[in-house]
């Protein structure tokens, strides 16, 4: 790929930075026309805020959750509801608005009604004298101090209801509430939650539930982006402003960005696709990959006091900076391209934008940019860069520059040493990502503090818990569990279960005929068990489907009775919670007979298998990612020890990060996992810029290769650190306003964001830092080969 | 409620309504509704000829439930049903054949006008004759059918607006729209009444929040003898189907070998009768499949096909 060159006389083919240095005008009006005509299918924006979305729903996972949610007549999403009072539930005022509440709930618009569940709904069974009651468990709030004790009585000796509904001190009742397929359980917690508002009194009431936090996660994103992309901007335009101290250039620097991200949306939205999740991220990915022009900037503040004329100041610029430009803006968009070939069809689709906005970047860097250096007025705003820069040289090259030469120094003097130092941090960052746990919580995307957080600690403390998942027992032989053996076989699987932490509460069939034999046989509690008779389990089932409501025993076992399902109540919604379970049923499948067999479904194994494809996604992508990167490294210097040599700071960083992310007991997660991914594309940039400015200067030096000997101020040395300098000043600028933009995110209320900002944050600062210290001492290392490199050129 | 009487009896003042409505009908469309009868003798009609005709009735009856998409399971069992005295009080008597394991279990209801209803179950294993105090508008054995779906709701219990008439699968019908008097799990429910028959050919049950929640249909209407007098005809919804749309699940029931006026006293529906029914109180098919034992494959498969 030939270098545009101003000194060559005849161009040899079309050169657009020519062209547009040529016709400014022109180009700021093509490019407007364009940002304008991007603006039209923007009003058609759809979002997808559903994270669950992520997985396609013809996953596995999803359509093995449809069909057992079918089987069941389970719904995929619940609320769950919790009312405390220290004092106890069971008075007339609390029982009072626990029946408010859930009448008010049932009323509410993507609420599955006739499923909820509060002591409102619950049929209860109860035999007193030879008389079956089947009735709802308070059909009114009691009033009288009797019917309180029998509520009482009623509550506590029904294992069904212990955990479920009522906790064992009796200051904590759930109401839990499913939700229709498609309702947005953000938009119904706020719905509830303003009815709860209504209630006044000493109770404390909760919202909790995965709904809410995904629904919640999915809303708050979204606004996030909208307060942070404006935030993120303002902060760079001040950023810039402050080192180049010309608003003109600031605005031109933040218009290409803008352009970036109106053109790139503005595609997404024609071409039919939602805005999900991830999408809706790039504004501020975009603003922070545009950060890369400020190479240009940078090297046209000095180019403008060295040339004649503007003209050749611009093109003079563009000569020296276009090939790691140009090639940085390839390495980002392959490190983000990678996101293409991804299972998650939202991270294809936020690949697909980002790789597309580094492109019209790096057409902007070519046309957009030299256009305005041309345009910007001379003695005002570009001479007052000029002249500031020249007023502070003293002082602001001494300082930074001084700084530059001295990391710069340290490796290229003493290179051993830093190599020694850099590999003893290796070492003990190593041992720390040995530490690294692997997990994913929704819940725990929400500061401790949040509400959310609270809600679902108060009610996992008191209750069965607020995380569902199933476990699906089957069986080819007819009628199966109806048998005394399977259902001691799934009462001995919940016993496993029950040992799990974990695990709050489990119900399955063999519970509903415990019950109902007991309360066949007068309420005595040691009839509790399942009968040895086959008749006898269908006697009861008989019995149970005539006292329940009608869902309640198709939630439990389907029409033939060959599937049973045992719902588990998780006090945690980590992904390891699931894997837990599945290790112990694993364990219980040894001892269990061989004709029945057990698989998982529910919202927590939906979960954990979202957790895992994500993460393993994002582990291929994040090695992709490295060897296309590599590739364009390799490509760049026509040399595989340069691009050796240029991945190195990349990844150090990559390792101290995750070192700091094992040592620190951080657990890594998605944010995390898609973090790592698309940080290699951005972060080799310095590295790229760094070694391809080098090599131009010693070559423009001449003289004998580098190592002809280590003392004395020799060729290799001094290009390193005039390297360091200058475009090592640019390399800074640019890490400096990559921080800056993302330092935005460590306010975020959402703990992701506060990951997200913190570890680009310090990748961009380190990455930068280790470029200065590191590749200066692996040329000095390294000399005679990676020279030969260079020369070649 | 009125005396419960044979549909028979209505035929012909239900005919020169019809004819006097269509009239009006054509005459004066925007005033349909005033033109109507009221809606409550519609109702009232139609509450006889569905659950009060002839004095006494028996059938087979097959009842299948199921999910979306599934073929559900299948409970056989006997009806038996005498009409006490007249102010709209009855008894039913349901014996269970299939499946094998409830096949000897059997539930009475007594009807009650002013009182709520009373039923008993009996239990094989513990041999005891239990009684079972249920709202009515619960779960009929697990089924979509509540309690009040099968021995009927009280039609004061309602107030009853004729909206339209229309024709329902080839079948003229009154459309009646019917809100609760006291707040119940419903808000409102529209019948569709067969002009001809008074039988209910459809029913939708709207929720609390103003959804469609639950849609009965009735199907397949046939002309039932009566035992005493053959030529004494009593129309009969032979199959119907209750949908729960919110869970997709449904149930339909089936009748077969239905008739009327069998031999029957008040005094037969009994504890005692409840765990020993007396075998000719039974349809022949039931008989032999309750005398076959626990697994009777041949009745079933003739039931499946009605």
């Amino acid at each position: 790929m030939p270098n545009p060159s101003p000194a060559s006389p005849a161009p040899p083919r079309f050169s657009l930075v020519r062209w547009s240095v040529d016709h400014p005008k022109t180009v700021l009006l093509v490019t407007a026309l364009v940002t304008l005509l991007a603006l039209i299918p923007l009003p058609r924006i759809r979002t997808d805020t559903n994270p669950k979305n992520m997985l396609p729903p013809e996953a596995p996972v999803r359509v093995r959750n449809a069909e057992v949610e079918r089987t069941f007549v389970l719904e995929e999403d619940m609320i769950v509801v919790g009312i405390r009072n220290e004092a106890g539930i069971l008075n007339a005022g609390t029982l009072g608005k626990i029946y408010r509440i859930t009448e008010a709930i049932l009323r509410l618009p993507g609420v599955v009604s006739q499923d909820v569940t509060s002591f409102v709904t619950i049929t209860n069974v109860a035999t007193e004298a030879g008389t079956v009651h089947v009735e709802p468990l308070m059909p009114e709030p009691p009033t009288s101090p009797s019917e309180i004790a029998a509520l009482r009585a009623k509550l506590f000796t029904n294992p069904l209801l212990l955990d479920r509904i009522v906790s064992r001190d009796g200051k904590m009742t759930a109401i839990y509430v499913p939700l229709e397929t498609g309702a947005n359980g953000k938009v119904i917690a706020d719905q509830i939650r303003s009815i709860l508002r209504g209630e006044r009194g000493t109770e404390r009431f909760y919202v909790a539930g995965d709904p809410v936090a995904r629904d919640t996660f999915g809303a708050e994103m979204f606004r996030l982006m909208a307060v942070f992309s404006p935030i993120a901007a303002l902060v760079m335009f001040l950023a810039i402003y402050l080192m180049f101290r010309s608003f003109r250039l600031a605005g031109a620097m933040l218009a290409v960005a803008m352009v970036a991200i109106l053109w790139s949306i503005g595609a997404l939205v024609a071409l039919g696709f939602p805005v999900h999740i991830m999408a809706s991220m790039s504004p501020v990915f975009l603003m922070a990959i545009a950060t890369d022009s400020i190479h240009i900037f940078n090297e046209f503040s000095f180019r403008r006091r060295e040339a004649s004329g503007r003209r050749e100041a611009v093109l003079a610029t563009m000569d020296a900076v276009s090939r790691p430009v140009r090639y940085t803006a390839l390495a980002t968009a392959a490190g983000f391209a990678v996101l293409l070939f991804m299972s998650i069809v939202p991270v294809r689709i936020f690949g697909g934008v980002i790789v597309l906005g580094t492109l019209v970047l790096r057409l902007l860097s070519f046309s957009f940019i030299p256009a305005v250096l041309m345009l910007l007025p001379d003695d005002r705003a570009a001479g007052a860069a000029r002249d500031s820069e020249e007023r502070r040289a003293g002082e602001r090259t001494g300082m930074l520059g001084r700084i530059l030469r001295a990391l710069a120094g340290a490796g290229t003097r003493h290179p051993r040493a830093t190599i020694a130092a850099v590999l003893a941090v290796i070492v003990v960052a190593a041992i720390g990502m040995t530490k690294i746990v692997v997990n994913n919580n929704m819940i725990g995307w929400f500061k401790p503090s949040s509400e959310l957080r609270q809600a679902d600690r108060a009610v996992n403390a008191a209750l069965g818990g607020t995380s569902v998942a199933y476990i699906v027992a089957t069986s080819d032989r007819p009628e199966a569990f109806k048998s005394p053996e399977a259902l001691h076989a799934l009462e001995r699987l919940q016993a496993r279960l029950s040992r799990l932490p974990v695990v709050g509460k489990t119900v399955s069939v063999a519970d509903y005929v415990k019950r109902i034999n007991r309360e066949l046989h007068n309420d005595d509690p040691r009839m509790e068990t399942i009968p040895d008779d086959p008749e006898a389990v269908g006697q009861c089932l008989f019995l149970f489907s005539s006292s329940a409501r009608s869902t309640d025993l198709a939630n439990i076992i389907d029409d033939t009775y060959q599937k049973a399902n045992v719902q588990i109540q998780l006090k945690t919604w980590d992904a390891s919670a699931m894997s837990e379970v599945l290790r112990a049923v694993d364990d219980f499948r040894r001892t269990a007979p061989p004709w029945i067999s057990f698989f998982p479904a529910g919202i927590a194994y939906f979960n954990l298998v979202w957790n895992d494809v994500v993460l393993g996604d994002m582990i291929r992508g994040f090695a992709l990612a490295l060897v296309a990167v590599f590739l364009i490294l390799a490509l760049n210097f026509r040399s595989i020890r340069w691009a050796v040599v240029g991945s190195m700071p990349l990844l150090v960083t990559i390792v101290v990060i995750y070192g700091v992310v094992g040592w620190t007991g951080k657990q890594f997660d998605m944010p995390i996992a898609v973090l790592s991914c698309l940080s290699l594309g951005m972060a080799v940039d310095f590295s790229i810029h760094f070694i391809g400015r080098f090599q131009q200067r010693r070559t423009e030096m001449g003289g004998e290769p580098a190592g002809a000997g280590r003392s004395g101020p020799d060729a290799t040395a001094e290009a390193l650190l005039w390297t360091a300098e200058r475009p090592g000043r640019g390399i800074v600028r640019n890490a400096i306003l990559f921080a800056a933009a993302f330092s935005v995110m460590l306010f975020a209320p959402l703990t992701p964001y506060v990951t997200v900002g913190a570890f680009i944050v310090a990748m961009m600062l380190l990455s930068a830092l280790l470029t200065l210290l590191l590749v200066p001492a692996l040329i000095r290392i390294f000399p005679g080969s990676l020279a030969r490199g260079a020369v070649s050129r | 409620m009125r005396a419960p009487s044979s549909i028979v009896s209505h035929r012909i003042p239900l005919a020169s309504f019809g004819v006097a409505l269509c009239l009006v009908a054509s005459v004066l469309p925007g005033l349909r509704a005033f033109g109507a009868e009221p809606a409550v003798d519609i109702m009232t009609r139609m509450n006889q000829a569905y659950y009060y005709p002839g004095t006494s009735f028996r059938t087979t009856v097959l009842m299948t439930m199921g999910g979306p998409g599934t073929a559900g399971r299948e409970r056989v069992m006997s009806m038996l049903r005498i009409n006490v005295g007249d102010a709209g009080e009855q008894k039913y008597l349901l014996y269970f054949h299939k499946p094998g394991d409830v096949r000897r279990m059997s539930c009475m209801v007594w009807k009650h006008v002013d009182l709520p209803d009373e039923r008993w179950m009996f239990v094989p294993i513990t041999g005891q004759v239990v009684k079972v105090l249920a709202p009515e508008r619960s779960s009929f054995i697990g089924s979509d059918f509540m309690r009040e779906d099968l021995s009927g709701r009280d039609v004061d219990a309602d107030n009853h607006t004729v909206l339209r008439q229309e024709k329902l699968d080839g079948r003229d019908c009154w459309v009646v729209e019917s809100v609760p008097k006291k707040p119940a799990d419903f808000t409102r429910y529209v019948t569709w009444v067969d002009r001809e028959t008074s039988l209910p050919l459809k029913q939708e049950y709207y929720d609390i929040r103003g959804k469609l929640a639950r849609v009965f249909t009735g199907g397949r209407i046939e002309r039932v003898a009566s035992e005493k007098n053959p030529a004494v005809l009593y129309p009969t919804v032979m199959d119907r189907t209750m949908r729960t749309l919110t869970s997709g699940r449904w149930t339909r029931v089936v009748f077969q070998d239905a008739s009327y006026d069998p031999e029957l006293k008040p005094g037969d529906f009994s504890q005692e009768h409840m765990r020993t029914p007396i075998g000719n109180w039974l349809p022949e098919r039931a008989q032999r499949q309750a005398s076959a034992g626990a697994k009777a494959p041949v009745a079933t498969a003739e039931a499946r096909r009605p």
